[in-house]
């Protein structure tokens, strides 16, 4: 080989790498439409301004659809950013915390176990991309998708597992592609095909935020629909090594990297069915001394004031009239028992007030006009044998149609 | 390891580097260690099959060259002082004792890919005989795995045995160089069969870095990969949906099916043949071209001499001319003469001949009726449309059409593909019944509106991806008629200016890492509607 | 014997030019049923036993080649 060729091959590949390197960027996890607005919550997160925050609320999709931050920043002056994303694997909470604590220092995470039930555990290739999709490529990332796909094996290599899949004549799914969970690439180089945008070639992964993670789906914030009130039971189910393997790693985490904890079960409607496993999961927590608050007590849902016939917009979550009044009662609460510095007035953080008085308008025009009534469900229907799952809802069930 | 993963990639890159770097003497041993890391990736325990089989050749193509070497001594030193009756003694002696040899080398590997690949077809068929005699006991159906490549190599070894046994070439002495043409890791897989005085020295002769040599053998496995990638995995979704359940379909959604999977092997075979190809290239061995745009074949039998080229000229060579030529033939050809007269009566040992190498074809394919009614289908249509080519020609000339205008050789090469389209309901139906049926209800009930309704929208692809397809189909097209008229496109190519050379390569990976199907397909609905 | 050889050939395919062709194998003008058709022929015509180890292309491609492997056949008997 002669100079030459060897110089015309080098050149060649550096090219091509040059092509290929913004298609990675294009052809990545939507960042509008599809996804119901995940990407977006990471790119506000990253176009945060660093070491604003006090505390971190993580989680499935209750977390996001509850609190309010510009509210508990208009009352007390705290910065408390909700970084959850739908059906968001509980094993995968400290990556996500590492990320979070790249650029911010903050005091307190607040860890909603909801997603401790064998049946959100689950992993699945979609729950785990909505977390490591998002996330830039980073060595917390790389940590992020190995976790998911060990998970995964081990999760399906589960003696209860695999009983009851075989007890339902299901297959056990086959494992997950690393490639394809690594490089993003190769699942999303199919986006030809499905439609892209112009946010997919100019956008970037930092914007700047409007309500500092506000939910602001559609009509979603202002459904009303009536749901039967949860019929509260302290039973606590029989927790198994994987469920308990994920509580240890989170408390391990937070003792190692000096992080202080509290868990949460957010308040929404519960069936019988599923509470015992969320109990369970706080009574080992606490017996680990670890915080916790259960919030789907008769008691609290009283002193909250969740009303069940006109605060959430299905089952699983409350509406933004729910938030508000979960808000409320959440941030007094952190301000007594955390008392993080109140910041109103100080440079650096107008963006929080922009946020407040965004979304006072938000609030005000969503309910005069985007104002959702869904008729409940037929009887019985949502209780026992309801196997309804935490991220299917919002389209399905107020039937308003996907965006485009 | 399948062509398509990245184990591959990176194995053939890492093999690339190690052939190039390492002193002469060593580059054929970087082959053989590669082409059996290569086998150990997809069954160690089935490569004492290979090991086994390459040891039976080996010695007994040694034994054959020493009987050989033996018989040509003798024959020279004694040129003078034998007689021709002698000599005539002499030489059917050693053409005993070499028969005994090939008999038992072949009888033995090929036993081994029989009983392998067509026990357990053998005992149902059997069992299902003796059922209706009402016989209780059966044949118990064993738990059989066919190593990788078996349907080759094993025709590879008897390719070599028997050119020695016809004196060919002289024997390979050294087992671990013979254990190398027999184990390459390109044609592995599924071929192209290779004969040794084609291939064994280009293994054993060191190759160096040529660039021109290399870029164009990396060209090649590009184009491999698109063929496979962007056609061959698309096709596949609509093919495989029609073919899982036939049952609702009928007429040209059938037909579509069929012809579609003949599209989607041809991508996919021949696009594995480039890649085959193309890396052997860039190590600066050439392997046999299996595949020269069959789709422009203007019958069926020009048909199987473009496609799958190496498996047709083994059976020419090792079933057909032997039958044919052979003496129980000759006097079939002497009594059918007599009976059918002149034309028909010395060409029908041939169609025997011919259509005994169709059913070989068809079974050899796998181990059930279907490949049998595709071997049979292949066979009557090949002897059938020898026999019909002169009424053609007769009705074309009533009719004043010129047989030799463009107009005609289209229909020639339309008809070819229609008629081998229906073939493939038998290779890819899932059974025999299945496949008369889906063959049936195609020609039974033609249905043109499935062409406007968007029905075609039902089988996985969307119309993007048939737009895809069809863009690809143009493409091949082009390809072939350039190949035909003798253009050599990569060399065609690396004429050119080098902006426009580097264009067209560039242009070639990213839209064969866009428009490629792989990756699991991604759909909105799923981020939102999760599948429990 | 060039004569003779000339008729079967043009008898089997008359639309070839066996005199000026030099690669009747190597370009598939001539086919596998051809070359089997023809063998008979020959081995009756020329009393010879082609076998399947001369159907090589080299000794098949030109009028001439053939004319050798007759000949040489017919020496050997």
């Amino acid at each position: 080989m002669t100079k030459k060729q060897g110089f015309k091959i080098v050149l060649f590949l550096l090219i091509l790498g040059i092509l290929i390197y913004p298609l990675l960027g294009i052809f990545q996890i939507a960042a509008e439409g599809d996804t119901l607005g995940i990407k977006k919550r990471y790119n506000e997160f990253y176009g945060e301004p660093e070491n604003t925050w006090d505390c971190v609320m993580v989680g499935t999709s209750c977390v996001d659809r509850e609190w309010i931050a510009p509210l508990a920043w208009k009352n007390y002056g705290m910065t408390v950013y909700a970084m959850n994303t739908d059906v968001q694997p509980l094993y995968l909470t400290t990556n996500v915390l590492t990320e979070v604590r790249k650029t911010q220092d903050i005091k307190l995470a607040v860890v909603d176990v909801r997603g401790i039930k064998m049946k959100s555990l689950r992993p699945d290739e979609v729950r785990i991309r909505r977390v490591t999709d998002c996330m830039r490529f980073s060595a917390n990332q790389w940590e992020a998708v190995n976790k998911g796909i060990q998970f995964h094996n081990a999760y399906y290599s589960d003696e209860e597992v695999l009983k009851k899949l075989k007890k339902n004549k299901e297959e056990v799914p086959e494992p997950l592609d690393a490639v394809a969970m690594h490089v993003p690439f190769v699942k999303y180089h199919s986006r030809w095909e499905s439609g892209l945008r112009k946010i997919d070639f100019v956008g970037t992964d930092t914007i700047e935020s409007t309500m500092k993670g506000v939910y602001d789906f559609e009509n979603t914030p202002f459904t009303v629909e009536e749901i039967i009130p949860t019929f509260v039971t302290d039973k606590q189910a029989e927790l198994n090594e994987l469920q308990t393997g994920v509580l240890d790693e989170i408390l391990e985490y937070g003792k190692e990297t000096d992080l202080e904890l509290l868990f949460i079960a957010s308040p929404t409607q519960l069936s019988k069915k599923e509470q015992p496993e969320i109990n369970a999961a706080l009574a080992y927590l606490e017996e680990q001394g670890a915080n916790v608050i259960n919030y789907n007590t008769e008691e609290m849902y009283e002193e909250i004031g969740i009303n069940f016939s006109e605060d959430l917009y299905n089952r699983h979550h409350l509406n933004s009239r729910g938030a508000v009044k979960f808000t409320e009662y959440f941030s007094k609460y952190l301000n007594d028992t955390y008392h993080f510095p109140d910041k109103r007035g100080q440079e650096g953080y107008q963006e929080w007030d922009m946020a407040y008085e965004n979304f006072v308008a938000f609030y005000e025009d969503g309910w005069a006009n985007k104002y959702t009534y869904v008729y409940p469900e037929q009887e019985g229907g949502s209780d026992e044998d309801d196997e309804e799952d935490e991220d299917s809802e919002d389209n399905k069930e107020t039937g308003e149609a996907q965006e485009d | 390891m399948d062509f398509i993963s990245v184990t591959f990639m990176i194995f053939i890159l890492i093999l690339i580097c190690l052939y190039f770097l390492v002193p002469d003497k060593y580059k054929w041993m970087v082959l053989l260690a590669g082409s059996y890391v290569f086998y150990a990736f997809s069954g160690i325990k089935l490569m004492i099959f290979l090991i086994f089989t390459t040891g039976v050749t080996f010695v007994s193509g040694r034994k054959l060259g020493d009987i050989n070497e033996e018989s040509s001594r003798y024959l020279k030193e004694h040129k003078a002082d034998l007689t021709r009756d002698e000599k005539k003694q002499y030489k059917s002696q050693i053409t005993a004792r070499k028969k005994r040899i090939v008999t038992a080398a072949v009888v033995v590997n090929l036993g081994i890919l029989i009983f392998l690949k067509y026990f357990n077809f053998i005992a149902k068929n059997i069992n299902l005989v003796i059922g209706q005699f009402g016989v209780t006991e059966k044949v118990p159906l064993l738990n059989l795995l066919l190593p990788l490549g078996i349907s080759f190599y094993t025709l590879q070894s008897i390719a070599y045995i028997v050119d020695l046994y016809r004196g060919k070439y002289q024997a390979d002495r050294n087992f671990l160089k013979f254990a190398l043409f027999m184990s390459f890791f390109p044609q592995i897989i599924q071929g192209p069969i290779a004969r040794y005085d084609q291939l064994a020295s280009q293994l054993y002769e060191p190759h160096k870095f040529d660039y021109t040599r290399v870029t164009q053998g990396f060209q090649l496995v590009l184009w491999g990969y698109m063929k496979k990638l962007i056609l061959a995995d698309r096709l596949a979704v609509a093919v495989n949906f029609i073919f899982d359940d036939p049952a609702p379909h009928e007429g040209f959604i059938l037909f579509f099916a069929a012809a579609g999977y003949g599209l989607q092997v041809y991508a996919d075979f021949s696009g594995g043949m480039d890649i085959a190809r193309g890396v052997s290239q860039v190590l600066g061995i050439e392997l046999a071209l299996n595949f020269e745009r069959p789709y422009f074949a203007k019958s069926v039998e020009e048909f199987w001499r473009r496609w799958h080229i190496t498996l047709g000229s083994w059976m020419r060579d090792y079933v057909f001319y032997p039958l044919s030529l052979s003496k129980n033939f000759a006097n079939l050809g002497k009594r059918t003469r007599k009976i059918f007269g002149n034309y028909i009566g010395k060409k029908l040992p041939t169609f025997l001949s011919m259509f005994i190498v169709f059913l070989l074809v068809g079974v050899w394919h796998g181990s059930s009726w279907k490949y049998v009614a595709y071997g049979i289908w292949n066979g009557v249509i090949i002897v059938s449309s020898i026999l019909l080519e002169p009424v053609y020609q007769k009705m074309a000339q009533k009719c004043g059409m010129d047989t030799e205008s463009a107009g005609w050789k289209f229909f020639q090469m339309f008809r070819t593909f229609v008629l081998c389209s229906f073939g493939r309901f038998f290779s890819r139906g899932k059974t025999c019944m299945k496949a008369i049926d889906m063959f049936i209800r195609a020609l039974a009930f033609p249905n043109p509106w499935v062409f406007f309704n968007g029905g075609f929208l039902n089988f996985g692809l969307s119309y993007k991806d048939y737009n895809v397809i069809f863009i690809s189909i143009l493409v091949l097209l082009v390809v072939g008629i350039m190949q035909e008229r003798g253009v050599h496109i990569r060399e065609k190519i690396a004429e050119q200016h080098i902006c426009f050379r580097w264009v067209i390569y560039l242009g070639a990976v990213l839209t064969l890492l866009v428009f490629g199907y792989y990756g699991g397909g991604y759909s909105a609905s799923e981020f939102i509607y999760q599948q429990f | 014997m060039k004569e003779k050889l000339l008729e079967i050939l043009n008898d089997l395919r008359p639309d070839v030019e066996f005199e000026k062709e030099t690669k009747l194998i190597d370009d598939g003008i001539l086919d596998s049923f051809d070359i089997v058709s023809l063998v008979s022929e020959l081995n009756s015509e020329f009393d010879v036993e082609i076998n399947v180890m001369d159907l090589e292309p080299v000794n098949f491609n030109t009028i001439q080649a053939m004319m050798e492997l007759i000949e040489k056949l017919q020496e050997e008997g």
